[in-house]
C-alpha cells in the first residue's frame, strides 16, 4: 500500500482504536464506579459509539484498498510461485508481460482475476474469502485451477475497443465466441499461458 | 437497595462482557492494520465488526434500561 494518504489513515486508525481502548478500559475496568458516574458515561459513549466504528470503517477502508495490491496475494505462500514469475524480468508470460511493461499500472492480480462494475468487486471479496476458508482450514488440492472458465471480458475491457485488437483477422472471426468466452483467449494458437505450470503446483518459479 | 435486587450490580457485568467484546474488536482491528494479510483482514473486519456490533447493542442496551430507571426514556 504505497498510495499517498494512506499511511496518515493507517495512524490515525490506530490511534482512534487506541484511545477507544484507553476509554472504555478506564471506564470499565479503572474506575469502577457503581452508579457510573457522568464522565464515565461520556467516556464510555466515546468509546463505543463514536471511536470504534471509526476505526472500525477506517480499517474496513483500508483493507478493501489493500487486498487489491499484488503483495497482498503474495502473503499466501501459493501465490508465491505466480508472484515471483509475475517479476521476473526475463519471463514471457502474459501475467508477467502485463506487469513487466505496466500495462496495467497497478493491482495486477485483482485486475486480471475480478469482473468490472460494483458486482465484479463484491463477487471478487466473496471469492477471497472462499480463498481464506480453503487457505486455513478447508484445504486445496494441487495442482491449483481457476474456478469455473475465465471470462473474457476481461480481456476485452482494455483490448476490445483498440484498433490493433479489432484489426486481426482472427478476432474479428471469432468475436462472438471470444465475447462469450466459449473460445479462450489463451490457447495454443493464440496467446501465451498466463502463469508457469509450475506455479499451480505451488512451486517455486525459479525451480521450473 | 435490597440485596437480593441490584440492578446496577447487573448492568456493571453486562457493561464488563460489552467492554472485553470492545476491546477484543479493536485489537482485532489494530492487528489488520499492523499487518494485512488473508487472515488478519477476515478477523479484523468480520470477526471484529461482528463483536462490535454485539458490544454496541450491548451497551445501548444498558443505556435504555439506564434512562428507563431514571425515567427519563
Amino acid at each position: 500500500m504505497h498510495e499517498p494518504g494512506l499511511a496518515a489513515i493507517r495512524i490515525a486508525a490506530f490511534a482512534t482504536c487506541v484511545v477507544a481502548i484507553g476509554l472504555v478500559g478506564y471506564a470499565t475496568f479503572r474506575r469502577r464506579s457503581t452508579p457510573i458516574e457522568p464522565s464515565d458515561r461520556w467516556m464510555l459513549l466515546v468509546g463505543f459509539l463514536v471511536l470504534a466504528p471509526l476505526a472500525y470503517l477506517l480499517n474496513a477502508g483500508l483493507a478493501v484498498s489493500g487486498a487489491k495490491s499484488v503483495a497482498f496475494c503474495d502473503s499466501c505462500h501459493v501465490m508465491n510461485g505466480y508472484v515471483e514469475d509475475l517479476q521476473n524480468p526475463d519471463s514471457e508470460h502474459l501475467a508477467s508481460q502485463h506487469y513487466q511493461f505496466r500495462w496495467i499500472a497497478d493491482h495486477q492480480c485483482y485486475t486480471c482475476h475480478s469482473d468490472y462494475g460494483l458486482f465484479g468487486d463484491m463477487q471478487a471479496k466473496l471469492a477471497g474469502l472462499r480463498h481464506v476458508w480453503f487457505y486455513t482450514v478447508g484445504g486445496y488440492e494441487l495442482p491449483l485451477k481457476i474456478r469455473g472458465t475465465y471470462d473474457n471480458q476481461r480481456c476485452l475491457f482494455c483490448h476490445g475497443p483498440v484498433k490493433s485488437f479489432q484489426q486481426v483477422p482472427e478476432h474479428e472471426k471469432n468475436a462472438a465466441a471470444i465475447a462469450t468466452s466459449a473460445t479462450s483467449c489463451i490457447g495454443a494458437a493464440c496467446h501465451v499461458s498466463p502463469h508457469p505450470k509450475s506455479a499451480a503446483r505451488a512451486e517455486s518459479a525459479h525451480a521450473s | 437497595m435490597p440485596p437480593e435486587y441490584q440492578p446496577g450490580k447487573s448492568l456493571r457485568r453486562w457493561l464488563i462482557v460489552a467492554a472485553v467484546l470492545h476491546i477484543t474488536a479493536m485489537l482485532m482491528v489494530m492487528l489488520g492494520l499492523a499487518r494485512l494479510t488473508p487472515l488478519t483482514m477476515t478477523f479484523s473486519v468480520g470477526a471484529a465488526g461482528t463483536l462490535l456490533a454485539v458490544a454496541c447493542g450491548i451497551f445501548l442496551v444498558g443505556v435504555a434500561l439506564g434512562l428507563r430507571r431514571r425515567q427519563i426514556l
